[in-house]
């Protein structure tokens, strides 16, 4: 028997933390190019509206914010008109928590999947975050449209050079979003406790930072316990998206320091341990 | 003939029970084990798998030191009993789960179909899932538009092939499903017992194209089957699975 040693798979126990196979992922891209369309199309199948749902629920969601935060409740939001003020923080935090919630429970939902077939299993996490800026965009779009509309009708909104910073959000967004999600995500193959805690504690966590109130007014209100709402890294993001654009609000270069820092702290560490567990999870989910 | 497969000392061990409060402790006795660089103190007392008899331990081997090599263009039946191990066998093999210990080295593409329609999406249409389940098992894209009339052809669901999936039977089901993965170009295909489903036309067509993909075109077959008569038809060895 011929003995030769250029085998093209090994497979054995030991897995290379390190070793994302990025090759195996780039040779899947159509895949992940598939799955996006998969999740987007399936979204609208069997609706009326079909597509126009992008844009109906961040309405109907800034509609009720607007009436019940700014109107009845009496936030102050910077002066802005509070539709404007409240979409800004919306849009982003939905990205963030979409990509969070959808890739920390990614091994259980595509368990059938992922338990008969081999792919690299990075590909699931990255069709969602993916497909979610696909999402991000459209909520962009209405962004612009509204911003438009409230030019025209002579508020006064002074954008400024940090706007140019929005692909530096986005990506933050995206890899905060997924690395903290490929973290619970690992955790929760075995033992499912965490995933309780995502389910009611996203949309909570929503209101430790700056979607429904500006840091000005935090800190003004609650000097004590503002660095809570600076802690969590949206806040960075969210301020700096809307100070780009509206022209109000606040940007500090350390504060967006400390999110970028730990935006990559939170991949860096989600990538190792999901690459740890994406050998053996199909045994024990 | 060269080696395409080489399984060396394959073991896996599988956890019997319900995951828990009881077994965070062991989980983190085995981390600590692992820490000090011993050996995990849990497989030791791992029994063989034996399907009808209570044991002592809920750690068991599901197989335990397999060694064989396959041939290119083998088409290898793998046959046992249920629960010896032939799908963790093919879960190892197809990498969806890895080995305990051991090692498998492989040469070529593997495709597998451990379950018919995997990752087909019920609300896509036939078309949409074709080229879905072609990516999932690995095909590229402009792969799978060269040979769409064929795998539509091959599957004889043609008149369904715009309508979502969830409205299929699930005869028609399978053999859209089998017709795309037996269109895959892989230098080894890895058949789990799937093919139940379809009518006898339909298997009959299976089988004779598993049995081309290994005759004529020297591809590798590796074939599960309880149905003794159709492994005996399309291969020419087989590995007998007992207890692991």
């Amino acid at each position: 028997m011929l003995e030769n040693e250029d085998w093209d798979i090994k497979i054995t126990a030991q897995n290379n933390i390190f070793d994302l196979k990025l090759k195996d992922v780039w040779q899947y891209r159509d895949l992940l190019l598939l799955l996006v369309r998969r999740d987007f199309v399936s979204f609208y199948k069997q609706t009326i509206l079909g597509p126009i749902w992008f844009f109906l629920q961040p309405i109907i969601t800034i509609v009720f914010y607007t009436l019940v935060f700014g109107n009845l409740a009496g936030i102050p939001v910077d002066g802005l008109p509070k539709p404007l003020f409240y979409l800004a923080g919306t849009i982003v935090w939905n990205y963030f928590a979409e990509c969070l919630t959808k890739t920390s429970t990614v091994f259980r939902d595509n368990s059938a999947l992922l338990g008969k077939v081999y792919f690299p299993r990075l590909i699931m996490p990255l069709s969602i975050v993916l497909s979610n800026l696909i999402r991000f965009g459209v909520q962009f779009l209405l962004f612009m449209i509204l911003y438009m509309f409230y030019l025209f009708k002579g508020t006064v909104i002074v954008p400024n050079v940090f706007l140019l910073l929005l692909p530096l959000l986005i990506v933050m967004i995206a890899a905060l979003g997924l690395g903290l999600g490929m973290i619970i995500s690992a955790v929760t193959t075995k033992y499912r406790d965490l995933a309780f805690i995502v389910s009611f504690g996203v949309p909570l966590l929503m209101y430790t930072t700056t979607v429904i109130f500006p840091l000005s007014v935090a800190e003004a209100k609650y000097p004590a316990y503002s660095w809570l709402v600076k802690f969590n890294p949206i806040t960075a993001i969210i301020e700096t998206f809307r100070y780009g654009f509206l022209g109000r609000g606040s940007f500090s270069w350390e504060l967006m320091g400390y999110s970028l820092v730990t935006t990559i702290i939170i991949l860096l560490l989600g990538t190792i341990i999901f690459n740890r567990v994406e050998k053996t999870f199909v045994d024990t989910v | 003939m060269s080696t395409v497969i080489k399984v060396e000392n394959l073991s896996k061990a599988y956890q019997l029970g319900d995951f828990g409060t009881g077994t965070i402790s062991r989980d983190l006795e085995r981390y600590w084990a692992r820490i000090r660089g011993k050996e995990d103190p849990f497989l030791k007392i791992g029994e063989t798998n034996d399907r009808t008899t209570k044991g002592e331990s809920d750690v068991v081997w599901s197989l335990r030191d397999i060694n064989f090599d396959i041939e290119q263009g083998d088409a290898v039946g793998i046959i046992g009993r249920n629960g010896a191990g032939k799908s963790t066998l093919l879960k190892i093999l197809s990498r969806v789960t890895s080995p305990t210990t051991g090692s498998v080295k492989v040469k070529g593409r593997i495709a597998s179909l451990l379950e018919v329609g995997t990752g087909f999406h019920p609300e896509l249409t036939g078309k949409e899932n074709i080229f879905l389940n072609g990516a999932i098992l690995g095909m590229r894209k402009a792969e799978i538009k060269r040979k769409f009339d064929e795998i539509v052809d091959f599957s004889g669901v043609e008149r369904y092939i715009d309508t979502p999936v969830k409205r299929y039977s699930s005869g028609m089901y399978v053999r859209l499903a089998f017709a795309v993965a037996a269109h895959l170009e892989s230098e080894i295909l890895i058949v789990d017992e799937v093919l139940a489903v379809g009518d006898a036309e339909f298997q009959k067509k299976c089988l004779g194209k598993m049995g081309d993909i290994s005759k004529s075109e020297g591809r590798t077959v590796l074939f599960v089957s309880h149905n003794l008569q159709s492994v005996r038809a399309i291969c020419n060895s087989g590995i007998v699975l007992k207890t692991g």
